[in-house]
């Protein structure tokens, strides 16, 4: 055990250095731009596994959350000439109190009851910003130009600024998540997804703990929904709500594999390269067959790869482990 | 003035309604919810708008073909993908038909072109005056073209034997497979009967509606939610769900302005799942 242990830390290592230090070299701007989308969306995979993968909430409305945090930036910023990391933070305060609103009464449905719900949610919201006078209504909003820096978080020279940023919120946030495995908070998560009624009959207040999850994963949502405001420099409904964004979040966790902390960036990591690259060949065309090919993708990963690449790995892993038992009890005899 | 809007609604309920019967016969037979649904309405309009241009077909009279043909389509569909998700993990027999739908929307967008279409020349048109209140009449035969089915689809269920299977499968999976009855078969019969009535419904719509790609997404979703407020694997729910809905929609869209009437529907789903976790009819397990 030792050993993989070593083998596991080593493999970290080079993961993180790798990270960090290859972007450095990579000079495409559209190679940053999927670099950027890519930790992006392994933050939101996250934040969606809080809830989907460790307490079994099955969420399908995250761009609610996500389109909310980008309007909160968004609007201070216009409007007040607020300054956008004080936008960042504010989003997320705003959104988990958004999130544990929307969960007291939501968190009490199960399954695909709340799984609609939140399709629901999302709809809602796009409808409710597309008709908003004050925040721009369809057309949304333009964030002015400002000089570039780390403390406008706006980049125009290079995109690896934000790269960097999305990397630490990653880093941020897989610290918080090793930190919660092995929490009483995050027991409590994995009883409440494995059986709610046992759960409770232990005495664990499965809706305190779900409206935590809730409200945490729907704060690190908004604080995405703004990091993709400073990036793209605008905001509109159909663009920061789409529901296509609740789906590829949700479809980048089964990808990868839920309820582990490796599994969405993996997910991210292999999907996103694959869904900016077929936009970018063929989406100017628009005719919809990046789309085509995408939805075909989900198809072939449901039914060829349900279980998510962790569970690849977890097998390939297993049969190692039943090999070298085998060999050892070999040695025995 | 509410009593026209009401009959309104209640005109768009019932077509509503049947694709909503078809999602809760296909969640309640094999507990798939299909949020391709809206696309298979899609499919069958540009199938009637197709057999209205080259052969002249009316789509309320075509409807049957369309039917017979998304059924087909609905046994192909089963065998080729849900039927291989069946076993697989809760969050893959969700997100299977997400795939399924962006894929049949951008396929149809890709083959056809997001442009508006609209069937030349329709057999039923025109408003009519019924007492105190106007009727169009292409509406009004959707509707009752939607009843009609509706009812065939209940008689089909209740009473023949394969409907009885259907049945039984829905009910105890196991007990189902160990009286013979050959679970794959019927489920992919179930399947294509819930898809028939996505047809029927498209060949009703497609007499008086727009049809583009995207144009099925909203009767999805609405279904959808006329299903949860019925109740899951409620046929009869879906079809009292799907006429509140209509009525919320068009009374409601009336009051507080038209652009946040779908918001209304959602709202109202919310609302009521939150005070029945299980929708009206609802029962079993989640």
């Amino acid at each position: 055990m030792k050993d993989v242990n070593r083998t596991n830390k080593t493999l970290l290592t080079i993961a993180v250095l790798a990270s960090i230090i290859v972007p450095l070299f990579i000079k495409a701007r559209f190679l940053q731009h999927i670099l950027v989308m890519v930790v992006l969306y392994a933050v939101l995979g996250q934040a969606w596994n809080i809830l989907g993968g460790y307490v079994g909430l099955v969420s399908i409305g995250q761009a609610a959350f996500f389109g909310l945090g980008s309007y909160v930036s968004s609007y201070l910023s216009v409007e007040y000439g607020v300054n956008p990391w004080f936008g960042f933070v504010l989003a997320g305060l705003i959104t988990a109190l958004f999130g544990f609103l929307i969960g007291l009464p939501v968190t009490r449905l199960r399954g695909r009851y709340f799984a609609i719900a939140t399709i629901a949610l999302g709809q809602v919201m796009k409808v409710l910003f597309e008709n908003w006078q004050r925040v721009g209504a369809a057309t949304g909003l333009m964030l002015p130009l400002v000089k570039e820096g780390f403390s406008t978080f706006q980049f125009h020279t290079t995109k690896l600024p934000y790269y960097y940023i999305g990397l630490a919120m990653l880093g941020i946030i897989i610290l918080f998540m090793r930190y919660m495995e092995r929490s009483r908070l995050g027991y409590y998560f994995k009883a409440i997804r494995e059986n709610e009624d046992v759960a409770t009959a232990l005495g664990i207040n499965k809706t305190s703990y779900k409206l935590i999850a809730i409200a945490i994963s729907a704060g690190i949502t908004g604080m995405c929904g703004t990091f993709l405001a400073q990036y793209s420099l605008y905001v509109e409904p159909e663009y920061m709500f789409n529901h296509n964004i609740s789906v590829t979040i949700a479809l980048i966790a089964v990808f990868g594999g839920t309820g582990n902390i490796l599994g969405p960036i993996l997910g991210s990591a292999i999907l996103l390269p694959i869904s900016e690259l077929t936009r970018a060949w063929m989406g100017s065309t628009g005719t919809g067959i990046d789309m085509m090919i995408y939805g075909a993708f989900i198809v072939l990963i449901c039914v060829y790869q349900p279980r998510g690449l962790m569970g690849v790995v977890r097998n390939i892993q297993a049969r190692a482990r039943a090999q070298v038992q085998q060999a050892r009890r070999g040695v025995n005899v | 003035m509410y009593l026209q809007l009401t009959v309104g609604g209640l005109l768009l309920g019932c077509i509503y309604g049947l694709v909503a019967m078809g999602l809760s016969l296909i969640y309640g037979v094999m507990g798939i919810v299909n949020f391709a649904h809206g696309a298979f309405v899609m499919v069958a309009m540009y199938a009637s708008f197709w057999l209205n241009k080259f052969l002249g077909l009316d789509p309320v009279l075509s409807s049957p073909l369309v039917a017979l043909l998304m059924f087909a389509f609905g046994v192909i569909v089963y065998h080729g993908i849900i039927g291989k998700v069946l076993e697989g993990p809760f969050l893959a027999r969700l997100l299977v038909t997400f795939g399924l739908s962006i894929f049949l929307i951008n396929g149809a967008q890709f083959l056809w072109s997001p442009d508006y279409r609209m069937v030349e020349n329709p057999v039923f048109r025109g408003i009519k005056m019924l007492g105190p209140v106007f009727i169009e009449v292409p509406k009004l035969m959707a509707s009752i073209g939607s009843l009609i089915v509706a009812g065939l689809i209940y008689w089909f269920v209740r009473k023949t034997k394969t409907g009885l299977a259907i049945q039984a499968i829905s009910l105890d999976r196991m007990a189902a497979s160990l009286m013979g009855i050959d679970i794959e078969r019927l489920n992919g019969y179930a399947f294509g009967l819930g898809c028939a009535c996505a047809g029927a419904a498209g060949g009703f719509l497609a007499e008086f509606y727009y049809i583009f790609p995207d144009v099925g997404t909203m009767f999805g979703l609405v279904a959808l939610v006329a299903v949860a407020l019925g109740g899951f694997g409620s046929t009869e729910g879906a079809l009292i769900g799907a006429i509140l809905i209509g009525i919320i929609e068009t009374v409601g869209g009336f009051m507080i302005g038209s652009e946040f009437k779908y918001a209304l529907v959602f709202l109202a789903y919310l609302v009521i799942v939150i005070v029945r976790p299980r929708g009206l009819l609802g029962w079993g397990a989640d």
